[in-house]
């Protein structure tokens, strides 16, 4: 108790922050393409599940975790590409869809592997992604050791948020993607294929959630078990909204989460006196706030939701 | 609305996918069996026996042990079960209707989460038999429990982590603060200080039975708070634990499942529930009439627990595990768990 608040501490709480808020970070980037060109994508708790799923699938079968991410992104498209069809081709509320993606992931995931490896009391192994030191920068007194000795994959998802934000305020595409999430009609008279770019934006959500889940089954593990995610995939929808669909607020949210979960760990291990139940609450309790819009308002893409039907 | 009729298909269609999947239950025939020599099952009055599961077979934890049970009883015994996976809480008392309806003879229940629907829905089928696994209390006439004397097990991993502390701190990892869970966590906490009252054991839950990445973390915090060996009781949670020993170089207790080669060198051996004998002893004292309505709980004394020794442990770790067992076999060791303590 007395000794939990030094350097070495802090250098914990951080390090275990960071690889708690990877998943989430994934799959929030994804989620903010798909709502910024207006579609709600509640699925991304179950294309994470298959994404998990299918990495330990590709590792086992290639031998490569990084074909195994690989095929994790695969498998979140194709995922996606269902719900692009039932939420822009044909139509149906966006949340409704959203929900049966997640029902779904649960039940192939759980047959898929059944087919595969048969029932087993012990898990299967694969190869999995190890920490690769930068060399020179991880040497740094404690920022080195918690920034730059991670899995290659963590370096990619912090990598993606400058990326992603260059993409959204940067180029033609993301004043596409924004235009098509605000005003649909507006740039279907400019000539911008909505329902094209909306498509491509669940896709992309799907590769990045996908991507998030291979995060946990061979970035942080090196196998599969069922429901892996653990809700990780809703803070992701939250994290969107806390981070009010920009990168870098989403990049903020997610290491909030990340903060608050390592925190409450940390602070049930050292058993000061506040409940556990309390602590437990912690990480959801800021869901819950940053959803009822008291961090500030938080305004949404304004066709988020709405289908488009010239 | 161009698409409605494509709506309904879709939706149909993926209805139908996720049911497939095994995301709705579905009862499955196992694979009849060549009765065993000596059983006494007849044909034309096989008992009808269903197991119910409140998860997917193929989870590496609490439904696969109990699909094995499953196995255990049809070549042991000859006697074929059905089951029905993943029934989800809200159909707990439809589903026991449904076998009670259909006259089935013994309903085995996987987890004391069926209890309160079996004591709901037992009496009015008098002529089927509920059995609630790890159910602590039964209901006359009809609905019985069967479990392990689960602090028996975390004594003895108790003992045996004791004998491997350096640091003399320990971290014991449970799911919920459910009482049983509780009680393996102090049991092992009473077996360290038995061995060593200076010992310390930090006890967290985790709130989960399948988020492994938050045992991990979790573990991750002990051992950089000092712990050097970590215990942890909570089906998948557990991998997540073991994973974090195995990145820090420190030591880990298997449990539940033999968990030994999940990380070799990490696990120092594996304290295992045998819950498929649970099915077996059930179905015996079906078979034998000698069901009761009670809840009925084994030990180490039953057979139900047993240790899976990895290589590096002792002759004489051995030996004081061996003493502590039989001392629990012989009743010498009290539970030292006190509710809502």
């Amino acid at each position: 108790m007395n000794d939990i608040m030094n350097a070495a501490f802090f250098v914990a709480l951080l390090s275990a922050a960071l690889r708690l808020s990877v998943p989430i970070l994934f799959a929030a980037l994804g989620g903010m393409f798909s709502e910024r060109s207006g579609v709600v994508n509640i699925g991304l708790e179950g294309i994470m599940l298959t994404g998990a799923f299918a990495g330990v699938v590709g590792s086992y079968f290639t031998g490569s975790q990084w074909l195994g991410a690989l095929v994790a992104m695969l498998s979140g498209i194709a995922l996606a590409a269902l719900f692009a069809l039932i939420t822009v081709k044909v139509q149906i509320n966006q949340i409704v869809s959203g929900i049966a993606i997640n029902l779904l992931a649960v039940g192939l995931t759980s047959f898929f592997f059944r087919a595969l490896f048969g029932i087993t009391t012990t898990p299967i192994t694969v190869n999995a992604f190890s920490p690769v030191s930068l060399p020179g920068l991880s040497t740094l007194p404690f920022v080195g050791e918690v920034l730059f000795s991670q899995t290659a994959l963590v370096y990619i998802a912090f990598l993606l948020v400058p990326v992603s934000w260059f993409i959204l305020y940067k180029t033609s595409w993301g004043l596409s993607i924004r235009t098509v999430g605000e005003h649909p009609t507006a740039a279907d008279t400019v000539g911008i294929p909505v329902n094209r770019v909306r498509t491509l934006c669940v896709l992309a959500s799907g590769a990045l959630a996908g991507l998030g889940g291979a995060f946990l089954s061979l970035g942080q593990f090196n196998m599969f078990v069922d429901n892996m995610i653990s809700g990780r995939g809703f803070i992701a929808v939250a994290a969107v909204i806390f981070g009010r669909w920009n990168p870098k607020g989403i990049l903020i949210a997610s290491l909030i989460f990340g903060v608050a979960d390592a925190l409450q760990i940390r602070l049930q291990t050292a058993g000061i006196g506040i409940p556990y139940q309390f602590l437990l609450m912690f990480p959801y309790l800021l869901t819950v706030v940053a959803l009822t819009g008291i961090v500030g308002k938080t305004v949404a893409p304004k066709a988020l939701g709405k289908a488009y039907a010239k | 609305m161009v698409n409605k009729k494509w709506l309904v298909w879709l939706m149909v269609a993926v209805l139908v996918m996720a049911s497939l999947a095994g995301c709705a239950p579905k009862a499955e025939p196992a694979a009849p069996a060549e009765p065993a020599p000596g059983a006494e099952t007849p044909a034309e009055e096989a008992p009808k026996i269903v197991l119910i599961l409140p998860g997917p077979i193929n989870d590496q934890g609490w439904n696969a042990t109990a699909y094995e049970g499953l196995k255990l009883v049809e070549k042991d015994l000859g006697v074929t079960m059905e089951y029905v996976e993943s029934v989800q809480q809200a159909d707990f008392e439809s589903t026991f209707r449904d076998y009670g309806e259909k006259g089935y003879d013994l309903v085995f229940a996987h987890g004391t989460q069926f209890f309160d629907a079996a004591k709901a829905i037992g009496p009015q089928y008098p002529d089927t038999f509920f059995m609630v696994i790890n159910s602590e209390e039964g209901v006359e006439p009809n609905v019985g429990g069967i479990g392990i004397r689960e602090w028996e097990g975390g004594y003895v991993a108790g003992t045996l982590a004791a004998m491997n502390t350096t640091s003399k701190q320990m971290g014991a990892i449970g799911s919920f603060p459910f009482p049983v869970i509780e009680g393996t966590l102090d049991a092992f906490e009473a077996a360290a200080m038995a061995v060593d009252p200076a010992i310390k054991v930090t006890k967290t839950y985790v709130n989960s039975w399948d988020d492994i990445q938050k045992g991990k973390e979790t573990a991750l915090a002990m051992i950089e708070a000092g712990s050097d060996l970590v215990f942890c009781s909570a089906n998948q949670v557990g991998l997540g634990s073991i994973d974090a020993a195995k990145t820090k170089g420190v030591k880990a207790i298997g449990y539940i499942s033999p968990q030994n080669e999940v990380a070799p060198g990490t696990v120092i051996s594996s304290i295992t529930y045998n819950t498929p004998g649970l099915f077996k002893v059930a179905v015996q004292d079906f078979l034998d009439g000698k069901l009761t309505a009670t809840g009925k709980s084994l030990g180490w004394a039953d057979g139900v627990l047993d240790v899976q020794w990895a290589d590096g442990v002792t002759d004489e770790m051995k030996a004081t595990i061996e003493k502590t067992i039989q001392d629990l076999k012989d009743a010498k060791i009290e539970n030292p768990y006190v509710p809502g303590d």
